[in-house]
């Protein structure tokens, strides 16, 4: 590689423009030319980040502990679905069970419109019905119990009208009584006269 | 999906979604624990997996919000990155412990970086990943992670320099 070429790649790795192919051609040159010490802290870069990323590594029982914390999580999970499953159907039928509920009260009881069913328009028309007459039993009731009251004051009124025949009697008597005094008196006037 | 099945298609991922959440987090357990609240909620959709596309930057999305969940509710910003490095190379004492400090410096400077330019780093310069595959991950557009992908290194090699300006020897390849 020529000096200025290997200038012009350093300076693309620095500014983020180098494919990953020439990062490795590049590390390559550094590595193994005898020039390469010239390039010393790029060479120290470039090594430093693949020692970092090789370094690092977790802990020999790490693949267990993962395992371990899968199982343990698995049947929670299954149980935290179960109950959420079971709470949700419950609800559900909770919700339908109150509109069903709601329904049944609120339908009304009256068929409005055209009736095609004979069935229905019969039981319709029973219930109708059934509804006049006990509207006018209702209306008779008072009826009754106001002819009753008017037939207890005629009742009365005959009773008095009774009394009264009785006093007329007592007034004939007194009138006879009063005629025959009067002839009485005329009769002593008349044998004292005499 | 049995727990064989499950484990069998997403532990291969589980140390790069490990090394992801490390660097963002800086702690090893806490990014023990993200991985596994990962495969959790991986599991927890596992009807689901057979319509995504990309399994793996499924994953690492996934460790990138939980991670920054993590941060946000610890506000654990002043954190730092304390890993063994340097093991079995060829190196002499000497070089090993220069080695080992340029580690400690360019891990400081990059707990140092924006979140955003660290995520970037993380899995450009770390995981290797092209362009298209960080922005699935992220879902920043290219233009955005090149820019900040070039700050980061930008700061990074400062970084570098500055430390080779107190001592002159370079750090060894380890090839």
């Amino acid at each position: 590689m020529q000096p200025q070429e290997l200038n012009q790649l350093i300076e693309k790795y620095y500014e983020g423009l180098t494919s990953l192919k020439e990062e490795m051609q590049l590390l390559d040159w550094l590595r193994t030319s005898p020039e390469g010490g010239a390039y010393a802290d790029v060479l120290a870069q470039l090594e430093i980040m693949l020692q970092l990323n090789t370094d690092i590594k977790t802990d020999p029982g790490f693949d267990q502990q993962i395992i371990a914390a899968l199982q343990v999580d698995q049947p929670m999970k299954n149980r935290w679905l179960q109950t959420s499953r079971l709470t949700g159907i419950a609800a559900t039928v909770l919700v339908f069970l109150a509109v069903w509920i709601g329904s049944e009260l609120l339908k009304p009881t009256e068929v409005y419109g055209t009736i095609n069913d004979p069935k229905l328009a019969f039981n319709e028309t029973t219930r109708i019905l059934d509804k006049v007459s006990g509207g006018l039993n209702k209306g008779l009731k008072p009826a009754q119990q106001s002819t009753e009251k008017l037939v207890k004051g005629l009742k009365k009124v005959e009773k008095a009208i009774e009394k009264s025949n009785q006093l007329n009697e007592v007034n004939k008597a007194s009138q006879y009584l009063n005629s025959f005094t009067r002839v009485y008196i005329k009769l002593g006037h008349k044998n004292n006269k005499n | 999906m049995t727990v064989e099945e499950f484990t069998n298609q997403m532990l291969p991922f589980k140390d790069k979604l490990f090394r992801f959440s490390y660097r963002l987090l800086g702690n090893r357990d806490d990014a023990q624990d993200t991985v596994q609240d990962v495969y959790l909620k991986m599991w927890n959709i596992r009807g689901k997996l057979k319509e995504v596309r990309c399994l793996e930057a499924l994953m690492m999305t996934t460790t990138r919000n939980l991670c920054l969940d993590r941060l946000k509710s610890k506000s654990n910003k002043f954190i730092t990155l304390h890993e063994e490095f340097g093991k079995g190379s060829e190196e002499t004492p000497h070089t090993q412990i220069e080695h080992a400090d340029m580690l400690k410096w360019v891990k400081k400077e990059m707990n140092g970086l924006p979140e955003q330019q660290k995520t970037l780093l993380h899995l450009r310069d770390m995981e290797q990943l092209d362009f298209d595959e960080i922005a699935e991950i992220t879902g920043f557009d290219l233009n955005y992670i090149r820019v900040n992908l070039s700050r980061a290194r930008k700061s990074l090699r400062e970084r570098i320099l500055e430390i080779n300006s107190y001592a002159t020897t370079g750090i060894k390849s380890t090839n």
